[in-house]
Order: C-alpha cells, then structure tokens, then sequence
C-alpha cells in the first residue's frame, strides 16, 4: 500500500481496461532504479515527441531486465535486456558505460544469442558495464531499411544509435561511453554503425563478421543467407547489389571512418575445430552451411583487416585455424576480446578482491550456487548485502543471512529491493506445495513466483486478504502484476491470475473476479460511479455471483450475464421486490436512458425511473 | 609483429581463462531455474594464472610499406586454445592450385584460402547442399580472393573454375 511505483501493470492480459486509462500509464519510467530516493520521484509520465519512451520493464533477476521500449522510427515495441553493470546495486549513485553485443542472422524475438547461446549472462555479471542486448532483428543487419519486408520495418541504426542512447543515460545510469561487438551479421553491424555514426563507439568488435558487401558475388551471399533466415528480402534492405546503399554499409568502404576506434576482428578457418563435429574427412566438419558462412567471413575480414592496416589503423586481429559459424567460438571471442574492449571503456577488466566473511560467509558457503563474491559488503536499508555472480545475500542486524536470486531476485529489485514494501529477506526460497510455484518470505511480505506469472510481492493488506482466502491455493491463484498505487484515489491493487485485489482507504481490501472484473473494468474500475469494492465476491442462487462496490453493485449469472446496478432508486426498488431470488430475476442490461428518465432491465422484467417516480413491471 | 601478437594472444587467453573458471556454478536451486542455461561447458580448461593488464591494449598492426597485406598465416591461436593446428598442405592441395594458376587464378597468400573453398565445395556437394547455394557461396569467396589477389575475373567465371578444378583434382 505504500508503494509509489511509477508502473501500473494491471492491463496485462486485459484487454477492455484499456480503453479507459489515461495514455501516460504504464510509462514505467524510473521505477526501476534501484536508488530507493529516485524510485520514490515522481515518474516520468511525458517524453518529448518523437522520443522512445520504456512501456514495460521486467526485471528477471536481480541484474538483468527486459525493457519494452516504443521506438518512434519502428512504430513498435522493441524488446532490449539489459545486463547491469557489477556495481549497479552496491554503487547506487554510480554510472557505466554501455556495451552493446548484437545478434546473428537467426536472432530470434525473444532473446539473445548471447545469452541464450553462450555464456553473456554470467561472465559479465562481474564486469562494470551495462550490457545492452537488442532483441529480434532477425536479417536486419542493424540497419535502416529502404522498405518494410515480412510485415516489419526496421529502422535499427536511429534506434540503437538515436532513440536507445539518451533513454538508456536518463533512465538506466548508462554513460555515453559505448562499445559495439557483434557475430556474424552483427559484427558486420558493429563496425558500420561504428564508422557511420562517429563518436558513438569507442570500441567494436567483429566475431565473424562479412566485413566486405560489396565485393564481387558477397551482395549475393549476403541475399542467399538472409533469405535462409526468415525469408527476408536484400532488395528491402539496401535495394539490389547496384544501389549505393550496399556501399554505404560496407565497412571495408567505411575503414578510414574508424581511426581512433578501439577495434577487434575475429574468425575462425571454416575447418573443423574443436567446438565442431567432425564429418569423417579430416578438417571437414558435419556444419557445412556454417562452414561457408566461416569462409566468407574469414576471407572478407581478411580483406577488411588489409585495409585497415594500408590506412594505418590499428586492430586486434585474431583468426583461428579451424572453427565453423557457431556459437562456441563467439562466447570464446567474448571473453578473447574483453581486456580490450574494457580497456577502451575504461573499466577494470578484471572485479576487485573480495572475500565473503561473517554470516553472509557462511550462507554463501552453505549455497554454493551463488558463484563467487563480485562486490565486497555494502550497506542497504536494514542491513547489509554482498554481491554474488548468481545472486545477493543479505544479512539484517540480529538476523541471519538469506539469499535472494533468480526470478524472485528480480521482483525483488521491482519491488524497491531492502528499502521497497517487502524489507530483508527473513526465509530462503523455497517450493510452494503445488509444485508449481516458489516463494520466499521477507520482513513485510512474500514474494511468490511461477513460469506463467513471473515473481511478483505481496505485502501488507493485500496479503492479509489474498492470504485469508488461502494463498495461492485460494481462488485468486497466484499474483501476475506487482501492486501499483491508484492514480486518482487514495488505494492500491494487484492482479492475480484469476482476479484483482483492491485496496481502498475506506472500502478495505476485496477481490475481484472473471466476468465481475470484465464488467468493473468496462466501466472504469475504481475511478467510475461504482468506486471501490466493499465486498469480495459472493454467491447467490443459479451459480449468481454478485461483489458490492461503493456505488453499487455487480451481479453475474451464467444465464444472464455480469451487469452493474446503481446504488439509488433502481437498487433499491429490485432489493424491495426480492433482488434476485423476486420476480425480476437477475439484471440483463446496466442502466440506460429513455425519454425523461432512466430504466434498467431484468431477466423477468424491468424498473423505470422518471423523476421520483418509479415503476417496476 | 607475430612475437609480439603472440605474447598478447596468450595474456588475452589467460585473462579469459581465469573467468571461465569461475562459472562452474549453477542456477538450479532457484527460480531461474526454468530460464535457458547457457552452454559455456566447451570453454576452455581455466588453470591459468590471474591475467595482468598487458594484454589490454590493441596492438598496431604495423602500417608500413612491407604491411600492404593481410597476415597471411592464421595468428598463432592462445595455447590454450583446443583444436588442430593450421591445415598443412600435401600433394593434393599443391596439385590443385597449380591448376587453378594454370586457369589464370592466382591464389593468396600461401594458398590456404584457395583449399579452402575447395573444402567447402566438396563437403556441399557430399552433403547435398542446393546447387544455387553452393554457386553463390562459392562465387563470393572467389570474388573475395580475386580482391585480394587482384584478379579482373568475374566472380562467375572465377567461381566456375574453383568448382571445376575442385571437382577435377581435389574432392575424395
């Protein structure tokens, strides 16, 4: 109840709500900050027009988040996760530069490959910078596109060097210190967008990247593999091999673009290497598409790194002697390029010394799990916290130390962390009965989390009621948004899976539920005439149910349906003649206009009212 | 300049080594237990010692008049690199590039590109790789070559021959 988050996530999965919410919601803005005095701010509601602005943000650890982010160019939510910097809790104050690693031609919609591929997550969860992973782009080459292809129309370059930049410095504690690093089509992206757009990168790296589009036959290499991967069209891209816009993404053409530009080429021989199976032949390997892809980009890389050397610019260049186009090697070359690119970022590239000690000593000793230490110890709001590569440990005075990681990890953070409503944690982590969903319990509240719903804290009255009608094993099921504070009145609601809780200052704390919610949200929720619920959901006769609201009420039965009835002459003429056990039956419609007054109708009737006069027939 | 891209190859390696070490941890006793693990397993053997900060500059590759061309040899690989050394280059491969000079194309550096793309062809072709698929690739890597070697050939005609003289003198 006494959250002030900036994000409203009560129309998730709801469609009807919608229509009755003002635009500025849902901007999540700074409530993700984890400086409790900043998440506390007023959120920023407005963007300047034409801006990106964030429209969701999940957090799904404690240290990596999923923003939704409308880009103006695209006219579409783009997904983009961010790894956040070692210190990003342990340093509140503190900024980081950006590295960005982009995709190959087979990104998929819903996440990296250097997360989802190689090792992304956990090897820079110990390196100060803020990883910055576009998601989706499929064949984009991280370009602005002449047309739209496949019902999309990338616009990648304004996005990532235009419409990302500012928003991820004002929102997200990110420097203008950035570095680029791609594999495949993305590092073809990476040197690009490096050379177009000067100052953007300090640094860019190249793991198998075709760093030649305009070579004889590469135009149509690059349209025979884009085609392989979704069906998209070149010609949509940068028109045919004869438009200028080919030349105009070339970085061997672009080269003299990239003096001063930290740089970094790899690729492997295309033979089998150790990271491949081999096909009987000896250096051949099973992968022969991604032998020819290896090829190309190991010959066009030569080509580029002959350039760069002529223009007397200086590159890492690095080619193994075997190795096809997959992804083994790219997490090799992450972690081969890294001391560069940390150099160029001016980072350390290796974390500080650290050694848990005390009582997080020992619960990180006991939940070997966690990884090794990242940060050293730092104060928070109740305690103090340790850093761990898969997880924190916190330890309240007079109390013992309890991890927090993982899916709950990241509610947590949602949630404001030690100095949101839930407080330090109090309980490891631990199964719920169902089999289904974990919890774990903290000063002021729980946090529970599934599959379906993500983790998501339940605190004060809101618990006390979702706990009163037995948990998640009660009717509601489990949360599915976080509690978000009302716009226009003084309460709070959380979404379940099957229903919301309200809180209102005078109406206490009910739920609401199914067709009841559709009709409540139809009607504008706790801003209509209805005002807050006063009950939670009752039955009634033929599998009614009915929840009382302070304006009135809501009745739903299957054979007739959920409508509203006003608090006032209607409500009280229907009661008189027996609600719905009387003549009239249920309510059919919501009240509704006729010449001189009002009427409303039931399964076996109607009720007038014009003026004082009221007629029930 | 290879001395030199050696000693630095190896402090790279080392530094990277030391953090694959340190992800033999797992997940699996949270919630994150339902996300996708990352397949790090294949990295490298971690027993090497803490990296110091040497190897963190980019070095030149040395621009000057004898620097017109690119490495021609693969950069010695860190030692901890697993997996076979450069392809070495018997009767066979002599024999093809020689008919390849004898078709007017000229190959780079030590001819390792040349063999190459004839690798890829043979496996394609075993593999059943599409026909187009095979051309396309195989004119690109030509059209790469003849930019280097500064060929005028078309990228067809010059690819026509890489897959004429691959098939002739070089595939099983």
């Amino acid at each position: 109840m006494r959250r002030a988050p900036g994000l409203r996530t009560r129309l998730l999965g709801f469609c009807a709500a919608a229509l009755v919410l003002p635009l500025t919601l849902g901007i999540s803005g700074l409530s993700g900050l984890a400086d409790p005095a900043v998440a506390q701010a007023a959120p920023v509601r407005t963007q300047t027009v034409g801006a990106a602005t964030v429209q969701r943000v999940d957090w799904l650890t404690d240290r990596r988040v999923a923003l939704w982010i409308t880009s103006p160019s695209m006219g579409t939510p783009v997904q983009v996760q961010l790894l956040l910097a070692r210190d990003w809790n342990a340093h509140p104050e503190a900024r980081f530069p950006a590295l960005y690693l982009l995709d190959g031609l087979r990104a998929t919609e819903n996440e990296s490959g250097w997360t989802l591929d190689a090792g992304a997550e956990e090897f820079f969860a110990d390196k100060n910078v803020n990883v910055v992973l576009p998601i989706g782009g499929q064949s984009s080459f991280y370009s602005d596109w002449l047309t739209s292809d496949n019902g999309v129309n990338y616009q990648w370059e304004t996005f990532l060097t235009k419409e990302l930049p500012p928003l991820l410095e004002s929102q997200w504690r990110t420097t203008d210190v950035r570095g680029v690093a791609g594999l495949s089509m993305g590092g073809t992206s990476a040197m690009f967008l490096a050379a177009r757009n000067p100052g953007f990168a300090k640094y860019a790296a190249s793991y198998s990247g075709f760093l030649t589009t305009t070579s004889l036959g590469m135009p149509q290499a690059i349209t025979y593999a884009m085609g392989d991967a979704g069906g998209f069209d070149s010609d949509a891209m940068w028109g045919p091999p004869t438009n200028p816009a080919w030349a105009e993404h070339d970085p061997y053409l672009l080269a003299d673009k990239l003096q001063g530009v930290s740089l970094y080429v790899s690729s492997g021989s295309g033979m089998t290497g150790p990271y491949d199976q081999a096909a009987g032949i000896p250096g051949v390997t099973t992968n022969v598409p991604g032998m020819g892809l290896e090829i190309l980009s190991r010959l066009t890389s030569q080509s580029f790194a002959t350039k760069l050397n002529k223009l007397g610019i200086p590159a890492q260049v690095n080619y193994r002697p075997s190795g096809t186009h997959s992804w083994p090697y790219w997490d090799f070359e992450m972690r081969q390029s890294w001391p560069q690119a940390a150099t160029a970022l001016g980072v350390p590239a290796d974390k500080p010394a650290c050694a848990p000690a005390g009582a997080i000593g020992a619960t990180a000793a006991s939940n070997a799990w966690l990884g090794d230490c990242i940060t050293g110890e730092y104060n928070v709001p109740g305690g103090i916290a340790q850093d761990f590569r898969f997880g924190r440990v916190f330890y309240s005075s007079g109390g013992a130390a309890y991890p927090v990681a993982g899916r709950i990890g990241g509610g947590y953070q949602a949630a404001g962390g030690p100095a949101g409503p839930l407080g330090m944690p109090v309980g490891f982590e631990q199964g719920a009965p169902d089999g289904r969903g974990r919890f774990q319990a903290f000063e002021r509240g729980m946090s529970y989390w599934t599959p379906q719903t993500g983790a998501h804290a339940v605190s004060g009255a809101i618990l006390d009621e979702w706990g009163k009608q037995g948990f998640e094993r009660g009717p509601l099921g489990y949360p599915n948004t976080d509690e978000s504070k009302l716009p226009n009145k003084p309460g709070a609601q959380q979404g379940f899976e099957i229903g919301s809780i309200w809180y209102g200052q005078d109406a206490g704390t009910h739920a609401v539920q199914g067709r009841i919610l559709a009709k409540y949200g139809q009607l504008g929720y706790e801003d209509s005439w209805l005002g807050f619920p006063k009950s939670s959901e009752n039955s009634v006769k033929d599998f009614g149910k009915f929840n009382d609201f302070e304006g009135g009420a809501i009745y739903w039965s299957p054979l007739s349906g959920a409508y509203s009835v006003r608090n006032g002459p209607i409500l009280n003429a229907w009661r008189a003649a027996g609600a719905e056990n009387g003549r009239l039956g249920f309510p059919t419609s919501d009240e509704f206009d006729i010449p001189g007054g009002t009427q409303q109708n039931f399964q076996l009737g109607h009720i007038t009212v014009k003026g004082d006069s009221v007629e029930v027939s | 300049m290879s001395r030199n891209c050696l000693a630095r190859a190896a402090v790279l390696a080392a530094a990277a080594a030391t953090t694959v070490g340190l992800l033999a941890g797992c997940s699996g006793n949270d919630s994150t237990a339902s996300s996708a693990p990352s397949s790090v397993t294949s990295a490298p053997a971690a027993t090497a010692p803490s990296a110091t900060n040497l190897g963190t500059r980019a070095p030149t590759t040395s621009p000057g008049p004898a620097a017109t061309a690119p490495p021609e040899e693969p950069q010695p690989m860190p030692n901890d690199f697993p997996g076979p050394d450069a392809p070495t280059q018997g009767a066979r491969e002599q024999a093809y590039l020689a008919e390849l000079e004898t078709h007017g194309i000229t190959s780079s550096g030590n001819g390792d590109s040349a063999v190459t793309i004839a690798n890829y062809y043979c496996a394609a072709v075993r593999d059943g790789v599409p026909a187009d698929e095979i051309t396309t690739f195989v004119n690109a890597m030509a059209g790469s070559e003849q930019a280097v070697t500064g060929g005028n050939m078309s990228e067809a005609d010059a690819g026509a021959i890489y897959i004429d003289v691959a098939k002739t003198t070089y595939c099983p």
